[in-house]
């Protein structure tokens, strides 16, 4: 319900906007600007130091950005959280709480542009650093245990956009190639030590995407409607799965002399 | 083009709607849920080596039997008589929301009581605290220079200012009883929480080793727990901590911790020999057990599972059903001569 309510008024805001000439181009597809979305996510999970069921929930999600152009480089920063109940998939039992959040930090550099920017595209390095906190409640309605699940990567990201129906079209991703992760073998207590350990690719497999489409809604503000997906795949002793995704809609205030 | 776009963006929400399959669904079958339980525990329980039990074995012994039980109540036997060879009172499975936990009984369980709360309500307490100023504990005077406090649970948490509030009216003890007996343990953090009354340093009391890996062996390196100061109100005089063999769980880690401060002694019998902070895991069928993940050694390397923690001031065993308390009649020897 709340999910086509978003999307409606999402429509209806994008649609009613006459489109506006995208002023100054730069190579970056995002120009200096900030950031800051609403919106409904849906968070898929399979932890087995918790146990080895799917637990799925759904609910509200803010993400904040900010973009710059650094010389030649463009830099984009974004930060998303959330919180969610989850309930097992298949007639499983228990119930989890999860607070989760996500911050990428992705440099990249322009490395191809249609010749009046309508089209580009950016690679580069992107930093990527994930928290979950996760209470779950067992099935016999007494106990609880709290879980904790920190990945920190690095990996190659990109950006591409493509300008057209009087507003852009972009996606970006980066995907995990080395990371730390924090995973404790048990539950998390006042004794319970860390459980870091470094992944590669081999151990754990991932990556994250952002897609969407962004239109003028005045001189500063633009408008924006994304769908994000983060993926995760962590082998152990104790294996995670865990999908994200979410669908937002928020503005962008951009830099006066960077307007695009 | 406008039409491709409102496509698109359906599409996008169909996307973000769908239910993905990450994990295969739960098999509830005999077998399956047989395999997870002897699984998990193989992969968590901590305590394979202290108990000494081939777990391999086990599972060999007890598989066949599961997949022949007829019934929910005849499989959950199966389930409880394996996890009762690891001999451990952490060790516990629940059939169900609201069933009893089938758990494993020490030889100390089975023991004569020797213990009766209402023996010192009637016999030895001249002036009882409000049961309603606090309510988790049983205090008063044995005599005018002798308190007493009675912890029977260290279940729950939040109320561990109810200690200061007995503190602050037994002030004018010189001497004080804290009676630990027949306390089966609770919140590890609430019982330190409270032992943290009695000290005024931090104080190291023994490590812990906890499971960390999918080998037997996988356990962290010694962490050490530590006693620190905590609540508003401190008594730092003498202190008799009784204890006997019906002390189990965090109680223990209780005793152990003001087992080493110098103005403690404890009287008693040891204690049950029960450490091994339980973590719960699900079942596929709705079920839940519960598995000890650590070691718990003294400071001197002792174990404490099935050793337990024993007193400075051993008295044998008494009866409940007497008309006197052969330990605190120890301990009013004791306070008297200023032992």
């Amino acid at each position: 319900m709340y999910l086509k309510y978003a999307a409606r008024h999402a429509l209806v805001v994008l649609a009613a906007v006459p489109a506006a000439a995208l002023a100054q181009s730069e190579p970056c597809a995002r120009p200096t600007s900030v950031h800051a979305s609403l919106g409904l996510s849906q968070s898929d999970r399979a932890d087995a130091a918790i146990n080895n069921t799917q637990y799925q929930g759904r609910g509200p999600q803010l993400s904040v950005g900010a973009a710059a152009n650094v010389r030649s480089l463009c830099v984009e920063a974004f930060a998303t959280g959330g919180a969610h109940y989850l309930r097992p998939l298949g007639g499983g039992f228990g119930s989890e709480r999860v607070l989760d959040g996500r911050a990428n930090l992705n440099v990249l550099k322009p490395v191809a542009a249609s010749a009046d920017n309508r089209a580009t595209l950016a690679i580069g390095l992107g930093a990527q650093g994930i928290l979950a906190g996760t209470k779950h409640s067992f099935a016999d309605g007494q106990n609880t245990s709290r879980y904790r699940l920190g990945v920190g990567s690095i990996g190659p990201a990109f950006d591409a956009s493509f300008r057209m129906l009087g507003g852009r079209f972009f996606a970006s991703g980066s995907v995990p190639m080395l990371s730390i992760v924090d995973h404790p073998y048990v539950a998390a207590s006042s004794l319970a030590p860390e459980g870091l350990r470094v992944a590669t690719w081999s151990s754990l497999r991932g990556g994250s995407g952002h897609f969407g489409y962004d239109r003028p809604l005045s001189r500063y503000l633009t408008g924006m409607l994304a769908y994000q997906v983060s993926g995760l795949r962590y082998d152990d002793a104790r294996p995670v799965r865990a999908l994200s995704q979410m669908l937002t809609f928020g503005f962008r205030l951009t830099r006066p002399t960077e307007r695009r | 083009m406008r039409r491709r776009f409102l496509l698109g963006v359906v599409t996008l929400f169909a996307t973000a709607c769908a239910d993905p399959t990450l994990v295969a669904p739960a098999d509830r079958s005999y077998a399956a849920m047989f395999d997870q339980l002897w699984h998990e525990t193989d992969l968590t329980y901590s305590m394979f080596a202290v108990k000494r039990v081939n777990w391999d074995s086990v599972g060999a012994v007890y598989r066949p039997r599961a997949l022949a039980a007829q019934s929910d109540f005849a499989f959950a036997r199966v389930l409880s008589d394996m996890l009762s060879s690891l001999h451990d009172r952490h060790v516990s499975l629940t059939p169900g929301r609201g069933a009893m936990p089938m758990a494993y009984q020490a030889p100390s369980d089975f023991l004569p009581l020797d213990f009766d709360s209402t023996l010192i309500e009637r016999t030895y307490l001249t002036r009882r605290l409000s049961a309603a100023a606090v309510p988790h504990l049983d205090a008063g005077w044995l005599t005018p220079t002798l308190g007493y406090i009675r912890i029977p649970n260290f279940v729950g948490s939040g109320w561990d200012g109810e200690l200061d509030a007995a503190l602050d009216t037994l002030q004018g003890a010189r001497q004080l009883v804290v009676d630990l007996r027949c306390n089966p343990g609770g919140n590890y953090e609430l019982a330190l929480d409270l032992a943290g009354r009695f000290t005024e340093q931090s104080t190291a009391f023994g490590f812990v080793r906890i499971r960390n890996g999918p080998k037997h062996d996988d356990l962290t390196d010694p962490i050490a727990e530590t006693l620190r100061p905590a609540g508003r109100r401190k008594f730092t005089g003498t202190v008799y901590l009784l204890t006997n063999r019906r002390v189990y769980s965090s109680a223990e880690n209780f005793a152990l911790a003001l087992h080493q401060l110098p103005n403690v002694s404890t009287v008693g019998d040891t204690t049950g020999g029960s450490s091994g902070r339980p973590v719960t895991r699900d079942l596929a069928n709705g079920w839940t057990y519960e598995l000890s993940t650590w070691i718990e050694y003294t400071n001197d390397h002792q174990v404490v599972e099935d050793h337990g923690v024993a007193p400075n001031i051993f008295v044998p065993r008494g009866s409940a059903v007497g008309k006197r308390d052969v330990v605190l009649d120890r301990v009013l020897q004791l306070a008297a001569s200023g032992g």
